[in-house]
């Protein structure tokens, strides 16, 4: 078989399927696997030569914004009227005729839609989901609630922690935690400007963590961005009563509907201003194998004026700066590999089977496997294997946080377990021409992006 | 507080901290552009701010293809936005931004095109030789040569070709997402981009052999 050409060469350097008979060639001619190198770098430099189209880039978008209220102006309204009536005017009679009818039959399927009292649910949700695309800010007052078992016999104790929310388009985020037991004296500020780093405030100790800039978002369902999206019908309609004076309309919802990936939260308790269409109270549960958690989000102000300073990240005077030195992605995958390593020994042979992993839940299913599941807190926290877990959660957090806040992070456990030694199982970007990769044997390395594609089969 | 009640108290706090860091989960939603676009229409321009994050790059790549100088580029970007802004309103499907605002920016490096070819103030010359110099001089500073030669050899390909390739490094190869902002199917555009990439290394690669090329 005679060597590939360069364009054939470049399909494979652009990860689309090529035949294989012709990869089988590629894998036995040292030409074609020279030429392919070539191609490879050659990518790569162009991939670093379009680094210059991000230059001043910060500034020219200040520069643009600061400029947009003085040109915004309202494009002449198109006159709808007139146009439809020019339009239908083109038109003749057979097909006057014909759209008429059609007009007449959609409107007895809207007539009929709308008395059927479950299509009621379906208008609800819809106005809701357009609001919510329009609000600019919310504030709202969130409450969660921990229940646990301190000895065996004792009757569950509580620890509640409140905390004041604040929401501003497209998605900065301020949550003010504070625990009403004053023996705990938890009191935290998280700042998460959006696109911009971080804040973690710990007002006990009087110290701060800055934190990269968040990638991905925040819950969805915290941050009602699943309800924006949300299509369907409620599963349950609770009817109305009042709420701080106002008449609500409530609705139960099963909240994988709204994100896929609440495995652990049972139906999502929804009550909407009758007349604004937007929250007004919103509450379900976290079945958590460490503790069950309650949490209810009340006291909704939508499009609230917050003050600049809300979102300034600058630490309170006198706090103490205790952002941990950055580590090294191999000293970072160490930490992960034993957390990765210990999963696989509870679940008996393979990793978290899930596509996006959320907070803790590699440390909660650790918990869960380990059948501590509803143990009394005094059993719980003097057990060996939870001992073994607590020692990993520097890896569980890592892994969270790298998926979390990484520009280009992927993780695979659905498809790639222990015996996997070449396959990918996390992978994270560490600079413009590398990437640091787990495998599913949990040996690491650093690849380039060419490599990289290679071993992902793009 | 007696240690073994501090203890627990720390374990308790732990889980509060284990509940809360489950509401701060990962996932891989980020606003739609048309979030963006139904946000900036209701008075929030941090979300056109966000628009001109994720298309800036490529609005430089396509008005710097007529460019002088990179402040020419610049004002050339910041235009196609201020226009795209102005006709928010008038773009029927929000989700398609990225490709209206590229649609915007082609017309305004048309418009600055026909504008230096009309200008007999300035010494144009053979504008084929002068937009290739400025693409140097967008490019030198702190480039090597062999980046130059390669953002020299970009413009010997057609502007289809040339977008594609624009469209896939700017959006960190993500093909899907070059392919609609070009407004192309994937199986086209990659057809554009594989015949692109493998003509553009060729000629480097005789360039640089100093063998020169039929242009």
């Amino acid at each position: 078989m005679k060597c590939l050409s360069h364009e054939q060469l470049t399909q494979r350097v652009l990860g689309m399927e090529i035949d294989a008979r012709l990869n089988a060639h590629i894998d036995g001619c040292a030409d074609c696997q020279a030429r392919l190198a070539h191609l490879e770098s050659f990518a790569d430099q162009l991939s670093a030569a379009h680094e210059q189209y991000d230059r001043g880039h910060n500034v020219a978008r200040a520069r643009l914004l600061a400029s947009l209220p003085t040109v915004k102006e309202k494009s002449r309204p198109v006159r709808t009227g007139q146009t439809i009536l020019f339009w239908f005017g083109e038109l003749n009679m057979k097909q006057r005729f014909a759209l008429s009818g059609m007009s007449v039959a959609v409107l007895l399927g809207l007539c009929v839609l709308l008395l059927n009292p479950s299509s009621q649910s379906v208008s609800a949700m819809e106005l809701m989901r357009a609001n919510l695309a329009k609000a600019k800010s919310y504030k709202m007052k969130m409450i969660q609630e921990v229940s646990f078992v301190r000895k065996p016999g004792e009757a569950p104790s509580k620890s509640t922690m409140t905390g004041a929310w604040y929401w501003k388009a497209p998605g900065s985020v301020r949550m003010d935690m504070k625990a009403t037991d004053p023996k705990s004296g938890m009191n935290n500020t998280n700042l998460h400007p959006f696109g911009k780093p971080g804040i973690q405030i710990d007002h006990k100790t009087k110290t701060f963590t800055r934190s990269a800039a968040r990638r991905g978002h925040m819950s969805p369902i915290m941050m009602l961005e699943g309800l924006k999206k949300y299509t369907g019908k409620a599963d349950k309609e609770l009817g109305a009563k009042t709420i701080n004076g106002k008449k609500v309309l409530g609705y139960v919802i099963d909240t994988k509907k709204i994100d896929p990936n609440a495995e652990r939260f049972g139906p999502t308790e929804l009550w909407i201003d009758a007349e604004t269409h937007l929250p007004v109270e919103l509450k379900l549960k976290m079945n958590s194998p460490v503790t069950p958690v309650t949490l209810s989000f009340v006291d909704f102000k939508w499009d609230a004026k917050f003050d600049a300073k809300l979102f300034d990240i600058t630490p309170p005077k006198g706090y103490v700066d205790a952002t941990p030195e950055p580590r090294s992605p191999a000293e970072m995958a160490k930490s992960m590999a034993a957390a990765l390593k210990l999963y696989a020994e509870l679940s008996g042979g393979h990793y978290q089977r899930v596509k996006i992993v959320y907070g803790e839940s590699i440390r909660d299913d650790m918990v869960e496997m380990a059948g501590l599941k509803g143990q009394p807190l005094s059993k719980m926290v003097t057990n060996e294997t939870y001992e073994k877990i607590m020692d990993v959660s520097r890896g569980t957090a890592t892994i969270s946080m790298v998926l979390r806040d990484n520009e280009d992070a992927a993780y695979y456990g659905l498809t790639v377990g222990p015996k996997d030694k070449d396959k990918v199982l996390l992978r994270w970007k560490t600079g413009d021409n590398s990437y640091y990769v787990i495998y599913g044997n949990l040996r690491d390395e650093s690849v380039t992006p060419g490599r990289l594609r290679a071993l992902e089969g793009r | 507080m007696h240690a073994k009640a501090k203890f627990y108290q720390k374990s308790v706090d732990r889980f509060q901290v284990a509940a809360t860091s489950m509401l701060i989960m990962n996932s891989e939603e980020k606003p739609t552009d048309a979030q963006l676009v139904v946000q900036t229409l209701a008075g929030e321009h941090e979300s056109f701010g966000c628009l001109f994050d994720r298309y800036a790059k490529m609005v430089r790549a396509v008005v710097g293809r007529v460019s002088l100088d990179w402040s020419t580029v610049e004002d050339l970007t910041q235009e196609s936005f201020l226009r795209a802004f102005r006709k928010l309103d008038q773009l029927r499907e929000h989700e398609r931004f990225g490709s209206w605002v590229v649609g915007i920016a082609r017309q305004v490096a048309r418009e600055r095109k026909r504008t230096l070819s009309r200008d007999r103030h300035q010494f144009v010359g053979d504008s084929t030789e002068t937009i290739s110099d400025s693409s140097l001089e967008m490019s030198e500073v702190g480039e090597t040569d062999d980046l130059k030669l390669l953002m020299k050899s970009l413009e010997t390909l057609s502007e289809q070709e040339q977008l594609a390739i624009h469209a896939f490094f700017l959006q960190e190869r993500n093909a899907n997402q070059a392919a609609e902002i070009l407004k192309l199917s994937r199986s086209g555009f990659y057809s554009v981009l594989k015949k692109a990439i493998a003509k553009l290394a060729l000629l480097v690669q005789l360039d640089s052999r100093g063998e020169g090329v039929k242009r």
